[in-house]
């Protein structure tokens, strides 16, 4: 009967120790729940419950403070030894436990409400039941240490002073000493982590917790040592100025803005860190995807993806070609060629956002001959007169051949018989939309003097022998137009000299390094597999992190650059059609006909994994509960402090402080408070999440895959810093107006032993 | 004594609910002259006093001072009223000098002049050592003393003190009454609400109260 007694008279902080418990129970369970159904690492929620280890004792603190008078006038009655810890901790622990049954009973249920086939699983009880048992133990210790304190002092109800017993004196110091030394610890351990390393160590993944506790304590001790100069400043200044700064030093406030801080540096890095893995598992999939549709035609080659784009889009608005190369590991092996004429319409938007998009290069890395789709209906052909040194070869019954790759993505021959001295043409069929030549050859060894298709003529290009210039870029063409006639050679093909030249690219990974020559030397030009199969080389433009399709390592050029010198692609090459996301239905049913498949972007979860994505999920959860804990501490402090508000306007209104006075001292109270909130609060979200959270390598990536990063996200800490130094400022707001905007306020304290 | 206010109250009720706590008060308190108002717990004398200071709206009759209401509509009292509260009424954050030289810095006493002020009040009532403790730190018979000194030190014409001799000494005590006549012969109206027969006797006037209202009135007869 006592007891519940003691309950109903106080209940305000029965509850909030409760909710308080319930809250780092609740998330525990969630987050180990999340990640034990997907495989994550529980260790997530370390942060949590070294934030609990904060916000536990402040709440308790605040019962015991309670039921300073109750458990005072116990010992008068001769409570002492067992049954005065059963008083004094009886409370605190029933809440405890009632907490961690609500809070396993929330953290069980609640992901299955957000997931919908999250289990209801072993792990989450067991964990509850773990970190309930850790709670009581801790709660029911300071309760016991709450309350010893000099019988006579408790009963003259002096000010006072939880944990200033010689165990509590000893605690307090010797919990801050440690929390500093392992804040130290983490940022060393954070700064020296080893990128390659499987899994961080157990207090780097309490990292984030532990400086967000050092964090609120630095912030609670700046108040404290600025109690002098704000006892000197105020002195000379307006009643108002004097009385904000001491309030904002006073040693009740710095609980407050600890937990607050605390709490927003736990939940900052906690979003940071699943915000990131969101962003790069976005980032990832927009980059292995490449655009916002995508169509693979495995029947098909490089050419006769980007012929057919041609004829399905004509004005280059919704497809894109690309061809993708992947020979091996290294990053000349994996080759990416895009039709970046059409980038900016198809892709532009759908990448930029990634810091991978190419936008900005486009013109460089097109800036070198290309293959030149040319449309025509006949071929014509005049070769010059025989040669005095012809040799044996020259003849006049030799015939010369075209390749090309015709409207339908085929390579044809078109045959025509060299007369010296005639200009002969003959019909050429396929070539009416957009065809490709890819070789030349003759029979025997003649002089040409023109090659014309429809109006272009294909000798203004020139062409080389397959064998050597393409490798060789500082190799002579076979012709030079300037130079007079092409001098085919029996038998041997030639293709367009446009191949010979280096291809302009945008590198990603380790390209410079470790891939510099074809056998791994640095004494030739970069090469690349080209599109053929034939190394190609290339000249790097650019380095960037990741890439379209190739992601983390790889190359990047132009198709048609790709295209030009090498005949169809390899089997190690694959076409595919880039689209847009609106692209009409028909374009879309030309790409179906022609064999690709048209799929959109998979969710972006998928390239996370579901560990990882479960590890985003978890720390999410990890993050509401930290708010709910901050909130939670604001409550705890909330009613003593209004109280306290209360007496203290009423006493200053006695005397006659004016309300323009107290106006400016909670105005003054509350810039200060704020702003060591605000300041505390970023900065230690600054330093966790670029330092430790950046460092436990929550993402596990490959060479390959796009690198992973907790970039700072500025809106969420400033809002989280903001939130957290805006609660402060509503709850000194609040404070500041109770008592003195009710008539007859002052007279609370008065003991009213008349009307009582 | 010199010509000063008088604090008249007329027909003064004060109700909670339909309660009465006061009923019928007549009185009137001149400047000058000290005031003992006792009566048992409950009697009302505290209410007395934080009705005719202003801190509470009569429900009937009025309180004036010089002709003017006391109650400002705010509860918050008039400048020329000073109150020693039976509960301190000091600011915990504030040291015993800053309790002090607020309430001349409220009234528009620079900050240096203030703390002098203040600490020459605390020595009269022999607690100068204190002034830069937090009142936290302090006993009920020191914060008691640092009450009176803030009430003491605006030299305001009326002076309302609730058993402001309840955690004293017999020494301190005699004091404290010394220095609350001093103030009455500087022309200020000093009302004391108290329950020890010494007080009541070192007072001019004396009233009982029960039960909300006065009961007799007697003068004080020289020893």
């Amino acid at each position: 009967m006592r007891g519940l007694r003691s309950l109903r008279a106080h209940a305000g902080g029965f509850a909030v120790l409760t909710a308080t418990t319930a809250a780092l129970v609740a998330g525990v369970v969630a987050a180990v729940t999340v990640l034990d159904e997907d495989g994550g690492r529980p260790a997530a929620v370390l942060p949590l419950l070294v934030l609990g280890l904060v916000m536990l004792p402040t709440a308790v603190v605040e019962l015991s403070r309670h039921r300073r008078d109750e458990l005072a006038l116990a010992r008068v009655r001769g409570a002492h030894g067992t049954s005065l810890v059963a008083a004094a901790a009886g409370l605190a622990v029933l809440a405890a436990v009632l907490g961690g049954g609500l809070g396993a009973l929330l953290g069980t249920l609640g992901p299955s409400l957000v997931v919908a086939d999250a289990p209801v699983g072993a792990t989450g009880l067991t964990w509850a039941a773990a970190v309930t048992a850790g709670v009581v133990v801790l709660v029911a210790g300071c309760a016991v240490l709450a309350v010893r304190e000099p019988l006579t002092r408790a009963l003259r109800r002096e000010p006072w002073r939880p944990l200033r017993g010689l165990a509590g004196g000893l605690v307090a110091p010797a919990a801050a000493v440690l929390v500093g030394v392992a804040a130290l610890v983490v940022l060393y351990q954070a700064l020296t982590a080893d990128a390659d390393a499987p899994e961080a160590g157990v207090l780097l993944l309490a990292g984030s917790g532990v400086l967000a506790v050092a964090a609120g304590q630095l912030a609670a001790l700046a108040l404290r040592l600025a109690a002098p100069a704000a006892e000197a400043a105020g002195a000379s200044r307006s009643v108002g100025t004097t009385l904000g700064l001491r309030r904002a030093v006073a040693h009740d406030r710095t609980p407050v803005v600890r937990a607050v801080v605390a709490a927003a540096v736990v939940a900052v890095a906690a979003l940071s860190a699943a915000s990131a893995a969101d962003a790069w598992a976005a980032d990832s999939t927009r980059l292995e995807q490449g655009a916002p549709l995508r169509a693979d035609l495995p029947d098909a080659g490089a050419l006769d993806a980007l012929l057919l784009t041609r004829r399905l889009d004509p004005d280059g608005r919704w497809l894109m070609a690309a061809a993708v190369g992947t020979t091996g590991p290294a990053a000349r092996e994996r080759v990416a060629w895009l039709d970046l004429e059409r980038y900016d319409a198809v892709a532009g938007a759908y990448l930029d956002d990634t810091g991978a998009g190419l936008g900005p290069l486009v013109a460089r890395l097109r800036d070198a001959p290309a293959v030149r789709p040319v449309v025509g209906d006949a071929l014509v052909l005049t070769v010059g007169e025989a040669q005095p040194d012809a040799g044996p070869d020259a003849g006049p019954d030799a015939t010369v051949s075209l390749d090309y790759v015709d409207d339908d993505g085929f390579v044809t021959t078109a045959t025509l018989d060299a007369v010296p001295g005639d200009r002969v043409e003959t019909p050429v069929a396929g070539c009416t939309s957009a065809c490709v030549v890819v070789g030349l050859s003759a029979t025997g060894r003649v002089a040409v003097d023109e090659l014309r298709l429809g109006d272009d003529d294909l000798l203004a290009g020139g062409w080389v022998s397959p064998d050597s210039p393409a490798s060789d870029p500082t190799s002579d063409p076979a012709s030079d137009p300037a130079d007079g006639p092409l001098v085919l050679p029996a038998g041997e093909s030639l293709v367009p000299a446009d191949g010979a030249v280096a291809a302009p690219v945008v590198t990603a990974g380790a390209f410079e390094t470790e891939d510099a020559g074809p056998d791994g030397d640095d004494a030739g030009p970069p090469q690349v597999t080209g599109i053929g199969g034939d190394p190609r080389v290339v000249a790097p433009v650019a380095e960037r992190d990741a890439l379209p399709l190739v992601v983390g390592s790889g190359v990047v050029g132009d198709l048609p650059v790709g295209l030009a010198a090498a005949r169809g692609s390899t089997t190690d090459v694959a076409a595919l059609v880039l689209a847009r996301a609106d692209t009409p239905d028909d374009v879309l049913a030309g790409l179906a006909e022609a064999g690709g498949e048209v799929t959109p972007a998979p969710p972006s979860v998928e390239a996370l994994g579901t560990g990882d994505a479960a590890q985003a999920r978890a720390l999410r959860l990890v993050g509401l509960a930290a708010v709910v804990l901050g909130l939670l501490a604001l409550l705890a402090g909330a009613g003593r402090r209004l109280g306290a508000a209360r007496r203290e306007t009423a006493a200053l209104r006695l005397v006659g402080v004016p309300r323009r006075e107290r106006v400016r001292a909670a105005l003054v109270e509350s810039v200060v408070l704020g702003a060591t909130t605000l300041v505390a609060a970023a900065l230690a979200g600054w330093l966790t999440v670029g330092v430790v959270v950046d460092a436990t390598g929550l993402v596990p990536t490959g060479a390959d895959r796009l690198p992973f990063g907790t970039a700072l996200a500025p809106a969420l800490l400033l809002a989280a810093a903001l939130g957290a130094a805006l609660l402060v400022v509503v709850l000194v707001l609040v404070a500041a107006r109770v008592g003195g905007g009710h008539r007859s306020a002052p007279r609370r304290l008065l003991a009213d032993e008349d009307a009582a | 004594m010199s010509a000063g206010p008088t604090l008249e109250l007329r027909g003064l009720g004060f109700r909670v609910g339909s309660r009465p706590l006061l009923e019928g008060i007549d009185l009137d308190l001149p400047a000058g002259r000290m005031t003992a108002l006792t009566g048992s717990s409950g009697s009302g004398k505290t209410t007395l006093l934080s009705v005719a200071g202003g801190l509470l709206e009569p429900s009937e009759g009025t309180a004036t001072l010089d002709g003017r209401p006391t109650w400002r509509g705010t509860g918050d009292p008039a400048p020329d009223i000073a109150f020693v509260l039976q509960v301190y009424g000091l600011v915990p954050i504030l040291s015993a000098r800053e309790n002090v030289s607020v309430a001349l810095r409220a009234r528009g006493v620079a900050p240096r002049e203030a703390d002098a002020r203040a600490d020459a009040a605390l020595a009269e009532l022999h607690v100068a050592d204190l002034g830069g403790r937090q009142v936290e730190e302090l006993s009920g018979g020191q914060l008691q003393r640092v009450a009176i000194a803030r009430a003491l030190v605006v030299r305001a014409p009326v002076l309302l003190a609730d058993e402001p001799t309840s955690e004293l000494d017999p020494t301190t005590r005699g004091q404290v009454m010394a220095l609350l006549r001093a103030e009455a012969e500087r022309g200020a109206v000093v009302v004391v609400a108290t329950h020890d027969p010494d007080v009541a006797d070192a007072c001019d006037e004396h009233h009982a109260m029960a039960e909300g209202r006065l009961l007799a009135r007697g003068r004080r007869v020289a020893r």
